[in-house]
């Protein structure tokens, strides 16, 4: 994998969430349709459970992964990381669940962009095994 | 987990098609230290979270929420301005003791927070 273009404590300017709540560790690529994102997960994340990364942190990741997607370009225009929530999840499917230890890497694509609605398509990845996937309408909070 | 807990359920009642579930958010859940610094929004992950306790509770085994087919987030859950949500919730059987549909809506009198539809297993 390439080096990241943001990592550790520097996605906290593409993203609001602040610990314990920071759910993506890496952003490797982010182009006007798509991302790839990573999350390095630690044994002391609030979403493991005897030692497993839970649905709910998984679906965290993805959103947070879109957040960071979305974030970037404010952060080239110098501008602070924007509030997003998620609207609407769709096709959630989860296949098995991490293990504390492990980076998952997911990958985000933009299906459709209308009026400050943006529907992704993720894909989440463990050593390139399907982990999770799912659509996520996000809406973004622009100042 | 969290080590200061979400939430509590306050009561669980069933009714002919459905189980109701009164629930207490807790604000004081370090989830809101970092969601959001500015503003305290109870994450929807976490809702959903809590909506699988709740149907661990129903079923009496612990659950692994398997697929999603539609989550909609109706409206903002803040704890400081609406800690009291109510969950109602339907657990229908696909393989009986393995997988079950579940439906749910978390509301407060009448307004709607979150309407999930989805699909559990026995973990």
């Amino acid at each position: 994998m390439s080096q990241a273009l943001f990592e550790g404590e520097q996605l906290y300017g593409l993203i609001p969430q602040r610990p314990p709540m920071v759910m993506v560790s890496h952003l490797f690529k982010a182009t006007e349709t798509e991302a790839e994102t990573a999350l390095q997960i630690k044994p002391d994340n609030c979403f493991c459970s005897d030692n497993l990364f839970t649905e709910p942190g998984l679906i965290e990741h993805i959103a947070q992964s879109a957040a960071a997607f979305a974030g970037y370009p404010h952060y080239l225009a110098g501008k602070k990381a924007p509030l997003g929530f998620i609207g609407e999840i769709r096709k959630f499917a989860a296949y098995r669940l991490p293990e504390a230890g492990n980076m998952i890497h997911t990958h985000i694509q933009v299906v459709s962009e209308i009026m400050g609605v943006t529907l992704i398509q993720a894909e989440t990845t463990l050593e390139g095994k399907p982990v999770a996937s799912c659509q996520m309408k996000i809406f973004i909070q622009n100042d | 987990m969290f080590k200061t807990p979400f939430f509590t359920i306050l009561s669980k009642e069933e009714q002919a098609d459905a189980t109701v579930f009164e629930l207490q958010l807790n604000p004081d859940c370090e989830v809101y230290q970092g969601h959001f610094p500015e503003k305290a929004v109870a994450p929807g992950v976490c809702n959903i979270g809590m909506i699988r306790s709740c149907a661990e509770e129903m079923a009496g085994r612990k659950l692994f929420l398997n697929a999603i087919s539609q989550c909609k987030f109706t409206a903002l859950v803040t704890p400081g301005e609406c800690p009291r949500l109510s969950l109602r919730a339907q657990l229908t059987p696909i393989e009986p003791g393995q997988s079950w549909k579940l439906r749910a809506t978390l509301y407060h009198e009448d307004k709607t927070y979150l309407e999930l539809k989805a699909e559990v297993m026995t973990a």
